[in-house]
């Protein structure tokens, strides 16, 4: 659906914010962009809708060049922006206005969502709303669209903590196979469990690109006791670790026994302080079978 | 052209006008009383006339103020319309919907003063639309061409982008004014008491003139507009 | 539904399922919640609840019926029963084994406990 290849991007030539940036999605998936403050993760989402040029190398959406901004292309984009800008005309207006400029768009879709946002009065002015409350209209929008790629910038943020919960709910709702979203998020325990795919962006580059099912067949994230972890430290096995009360919280390749829970916080963290290692689990065991697959497999044979 | 789409050109308009109809019509209402009563007194005609074209470089100005506004910008480019299609909303509504409105407002309220005048002081003079045109097609070359250098200046300055378009409107001005004293003074032999038909031929060399300046922004903004990044 | 014990998503997903079959809300023979329904219901993305219903189909637990959907299976309490069994010989128990030798606690002693349980839990019926 999406592939960059060897793509360099600065706003000024001396200083390159990617440097030889590769990059596939694919539909079907929720990928989640995590990255440093800085790192360019709006930079990256917008050469990828086309609001701005790559220096070198090639951007392909669907198959298109974005910065031609082919009226086809943009028709199946819908980017939802951290800070928005909304015109002064009512919920129902808006739909009116913007609606037909996307074949796919779906009224009662829309108004379910908003339903579900608890936003009852279509009649209300979009900039008499607070910041919350837009983000939830432009969000029910954007996902009423039904465009291919759906793309959200920071989406949780101002939202009140039940209107999160409707999000997951409402995306996972959303999400089929022939559609990709990408959420620019800090908020990583907000939706890591609606999010399928990581991608960490870090130094110009892609570090990390791995659906959720992978990256727990390669690493294990654990509560270590303090004998587990020398002997598993010793045996380079440790990736990552943080102090915690209930001992050491750790990212470590992967370990046979266990099979806990995925956090995308720990990961980020293990991603952006062992690069290398991380590098290697995800490039090097590329074909190989995963693990699930092979537990499978012998749960089958006996 | 095989990017224009009349259906997207509709959605565009409708998306135009039902965002500011309302700032629309306040504004004709505005321009209607104050050539009203501008008009009501002579002496004042002059003013009413700069009131108007400050209001109208001013008002059509505002549809370029989109590029300048960073999440304005992203909104109106990722609109799912070509290029193409968006500068040609933006010339019809600039170049002929705003001077219509504008001028058909004044020329309401002119006549409305007409109207007064006659029922106060018993004399009418009904100024016609010749009237408004003569004084009115200056006001509306220069509009084409200050949208132009607007236009120019929103897709081609990121920063400080209205000081920067004014400044160079403001040469322009001068441009302007310096070519007009230079074509009447040499045409007209120093004779300031012009009528229509001794500046006939100057109209149209003037015209020519103020029309390539502006052809020669829009094509430069067209470039650039498609090569804008927000 | 709060994700905090740690354990894999699936998992817990897939214990939810198990859960909700032993409990009698869902019927042995009977249409599931969708992949769709139940991720929007958890909060999940429904990858996820794919690999849950992946994992309890091999146990044969639940069934897919090509376009219709997912359904419990005929004996899915026996099934999920003969899991959690392994599950708890093959995992909790060495844990168990292992403090019980920290302490130096002897099988004997379980035993006790384990008939103070079953005394207490007849006595509460009783009631």
């Amino acid at each position: 659906m999406i592939k960059i290849e060897n793509m360099n991007f600065g706003y000024v030539p001396q200083r390159r914010i990617f440097d030889n940036l590769n990059l596939s999605l694919e539909a079907g998936h929720i990928y989640g962009l995590l990255g440093k403050n800085g790192v360019g993760k709006t930079t990256l989402l917008k050469i990828i809708s086309g609001l701005r040029f790559c220096n070198k190398g090639t951007v392909s959406v669907f198959g298109m060049k974005p910065e031609q901004r082919d009226p086809m292309m943009l028709a199946d984009i819908y980017f939802v922006t951290e800070e928005m800008d909304v015109p002064s005309v009512s919920v129902r207006e808006y739909a009116n206005i913007y609606a037909p400029f996307y074949p796919n768009f779906s009224i009662s879709d829309f108004e379910d969502y908003l339903h579900q946002f608890e936003i009852v009065d279509m009649e209300q002015k979009l900039t008499k709303m607070s910041h919350g409350q837009k983000k939830k209209v432009l969000v029910s929008f954007a996902l009423a669209t039904n465009t291919k790629l759906l793309i959200m910038d920071e989406p949780t943020n101002g939202m009140d903590i039940p209107s999160k919960s409707t999000f997951r709910k409402v995306v996972a709702s959303a999400i089929t196979d022939d559609k990709a979203f990408i959420i620019s998020t800090h908020q990583v325990r907000d939706l890591q469990n609606v999010i399928d795919a990581v991608l960490v962006l870090d130094n110009g580059k892609i570090l990390l690109n791995a659906d959720i099912n992978t990256i727990c067949d390669r690493l294990t994230f654990k509560v270590l006791s303090a004998d587990e972890y020398t002997k598993l430290s010793q045996q380079g096995k440790v990736l990552y670790s943080d102090d915690n009360i209930a001992g050491k919280v750790a990212v470590c390749t992967h370990l046979d026994d266990a099979d806990d829970k995925f956090d995308m916080e720990l990961l980020f963290c293990a991603a952006i302080s062992a690069r290398e290692k991380m590098h290697e689990i995800f490039t090097e065991r590329e074909n190989g079978k995963s693990r699930f697959a092979d537990e499978m497999e012998t749960k089958l044979n006996n | 052209m095989k990017n224009i789409s009349f259906y997207r050109i509709g959605l565009l308009f409708k998306r135009y006008f039902c965002e500011n109809w309302k700032k629309d019509v306040i504004v004709a209402a505005i321009i209607f009383a104050v050539e009203m009563l501008t008009s009501l007194n002579q002496g004042a005609s002059a003013i009413s006339w700069a009131v108007l074209f400050v209001f109208f470089i001013l008002y059509s100005g505002r549809i370029f103020g989109m590029l300048g506004k960073p999440q304005k910008a992203i909104n109106y480019l990722m609109l799912p319309a070509s290029s193409g299609e968006k500068l040609t909303v933006n010339i019809i509504l600039s170049h002929f919907y705003y001077p219509v409105l504008l001028i058909l407002a004044s020329c309401l309220g002119i006549w409305a003063s007409s109207f007064f005048c006659y029922y106060i002081y018993g004399e009418f003079e009904f100024k016609t639309i010749n009237y408004v045109f003569t004084r009115g097609w200056y006001v509306y070359l220069f509009l084409l061409l200050s949208n132009a250098i607007m236009m120019f200046g929103s897709v081609y300055f990121r920063k400080a982008a209205v000081i920067k378009t004014l400044l160079c409107e403001a040469a322009f001005c001068m441009l302007y004014v310096l070519v007009i004293a230079v074509i009447f003074f040499k045409i007209c032999n120093y004779d300031t008491d012009l009528t229509i038909d001794k500046i006939d031929s100057t109209n149209l060399i003037l015209s020519i003139y103020l029309l390539c300046i502006t052809a020669f922004f829009w094509v430069l903004s067209y470039f650039r507009l498609k090569e804008t990044e927000a | 539904m709060d994700f905090s014990e740690s354990k894999a998503i699936y998992q817990q997903i897939a214990d939810y399922v198990c859960e909700q079959v032993l409990m009698g809300r869902w019927k042995e023979n009977d249409r599931i919640l969708s992949v769709r329904e139940l991720g929007v219901q958890l909060e999940v993305n429904p990858n996820t609840v794919l690999r849950a219903y992946d994992f309890l189909q091999r146990f044969g637990i639940i069934s897919n019926r090509r376009g219709i959907g997912y359904f419990a299976s005929e004996d899915a309490i026996a099934k999920i029963k003969e899991l959690r069994r392994e599950r708890f010989v093959n995992r909790e128990l060495p844990r168990i084994f292992q403090e019980m030798e920290l302490l130096g606690m002897d099988i004997s002693e379980l035993k006790e406990y384990y008939d103070g349980f079953l005394k207490a839990k007849k006595n509460e019926k009783d009631n």
